[in-house]
């Protein structure tokens, strides 16, 4: 240290370095600019689905220009274990969810008040209100919007799946042969591009509503900001003395499930694998994240409080010395 | 600084680095999570758990080297390579405290934005790490004497 150095000095670099400590965290506390209670929240009255799956076609019919059109061959893979996930072959797809078919209509099997009955649940992006699939992609491909939905730039994309692992109920489905990655690296790095549902954003910047929603004759959805779909959600549920999925799922999803039969009930009876979501509890993936993160942007204050406290204590003793 | 507390501040180093590569889906794809005792680095929740952590050391620490050669004044001065350095890992730190932030519930970013903030991060980490290699082969110290 240098000796040099007066206690003054010393003084005024403190509080120097105290403010731009104190501003470097204020700084990210007003960055937060979105409000999840007004996030656009679907709302799914399971007791009304009949599983006509006029909301499928409608689905795929406004994205038809949306599907890939991969180009092929493929490319070799780099390692030869790299998958090649092709659907451009089975388009016509329904029972599950593919780059080609963004909803699907799981049937559950289920005793209601002692007799048997059949309860059909569509099933795309859940839209959570803190999204892994949009957190964790390396590449920002993944995005949420200021309404709160998710959706993947097919443009940006290189298919390296980490959204569909990220993601509790492994939605994104990938399609082989399309996308960025064939004009980088085809052979090394990426495989294609990954496929969604993406609440049909331009619809709802155009002021219209999801085409699913628009398409059901049954009217089993409902749209609106969360805290009132919520709202809704459990004034339906205490009618039919039913269950609610989707409040807490993954800390809280954009998409709410309503049944008269409680979701694990349900979740024993769908059809669950690969493009088949479960109905499990699925515990908040992002809770690290939101957590951690709030502490990791301290850890600076820290270090800078106890370098200079050293600093401080050294000089205090040099002056006891000093006669 | 000591021994002790490089010897933290690069094995943190590189931790931070294996971690934040491993946000990339490419340790499994290349067989390295095959390797026995690197499983985890496959698994993006343990590598972005780990990066936080390591995050949150290196800043304490960088905090504290700051902190101690501003309130110390010495009488050197950085040599050229150390300002890239210094450059470089303010790009880096500051992209990942964006990129912290977006980690956040209810936070909007443009999605051109995070892009560009992603790809400083990545670039910034790679040039370092060059750069670092570069100073270490060619012997180029942190600080330089004024004369």
């Amino acid at each position: 240290m240098n000796p040099i150095l007066s206690r003054r000095t010393f003084l005024k670099r403190s509080v120097l370095t105290a403010t731009t400590a104190a501003v470097a965290t204020a700084l990210p506390a007003n960055a937060e600019a979105a409000d999840p209670s007004g996030y656009l929240t679907t709302l799914f009255d399971l007791s009304r689905c009949v599983g006509c799956g006029e909301c499928v076609t409608a689905c795929r019919e406004i994205h038809e220009g949306d599907v890939p059109q991969p180009k092929r061959p493929f490319p070799t893979m780099i390692p030869a274990r790299v998958p090649v996930e092709d659907f451009s072959q089975n388009q016509e797809e329904e029972e599950r969810l593919t780059p080609y078919n963004w909803l699907t209509i799981q049937e559950a099997s289920v005793e209601v008040n002692g007799e048997e009955q059949t309860l059909y649940i569509p099933r795309r992006c859940m839209h959570c209100i803190n999204p892994p699939c949009v957190k964790l992609c390396p590449w920002g491909a993944a995005v949420q919007e200021k309404n709160g939905l998710s959706r993947i730039n097919d443009a940006l994309c290189l298919g390296g799946a980490k959204c569909r692992a990220a993601c509790p109920w492994h939605i994104p489905q990938r399609q082989t042969g399309v996308g960025l990655y064939l004009d980088i690296l085809p052979s090394l790095a990426g495989n294609g591009v990954m496929y969604k549902c993406d609440r049909c954003h331009n619809r709802l910047k155009a002021g219209e509503n999801p085409a699913c929603i628009d398409a059901c004759p049954e009217g089993v959805q409902s749209i609106g900001p969360r805290e009132a779909m919520v709202k809704k959600a459990k004034a339906l549920a205490t009618e039919m003395n039913g269950y609610i999925y989707g409040l807490d799922e993954n800390g809280g999803t954009t998409t709410l499930y309503v049944s008269p039969v409680p979701f694990h009930r349900l979740n024993e009876a769908i059809d669950k694998g690969p493009g088949c979501p479960d109905l499990a509890p699925h515990k908040n993936s992002m809770a690290m994240a939101e957590n951690v993160g709030k502490a990791l942007l301290l850890a600076p204050i820290a270090g800078m409080a106890a370098a200079a406290g050293r600093i401080f204590l050294t000089l205090k003793h040099a002056s006891k010395e000093t006669p | 600084m000591t021994p002790l507390f490089r010897i933290l501040f690069r094995v943190n180093m590189l931790c931070l680095a294996l971690s934040g590569v491993g946000h990339m889906p490419i340790f499994k794809r290349y067989y390295i999570a095959d390797i026995p005792g690197l499983a985890w680095l496959a698994k993006f929740h343990i590598t972005l758990t780990l990066h936080y952590l390591t995050a949150a050391l290196f800043l304490a620490l960088v905090a504290w080297i700051v902190t101690t050669r501003w309130l110390s004044a010495p009488d050197d001065r950085l040599s050229p390579v150390a300002q890239v350095k210094t450059g470089l890992y303010l790009a880096i730190i500051a992209s990942g405290a964006l990129l912290v932030i977006k980690n956040l519930k209810g936070i909007y970013m443009p999605p051109h934005g995070i892009t560009l903030i992603d790809l400083v991060h990545l670039m910034g980490a790679f040039a370092l790490g060059l750069t670092a290699l570069a100073a270490r082969i060619k012997r180029w110290p942190w600080i330089t004497p004024v004369h």
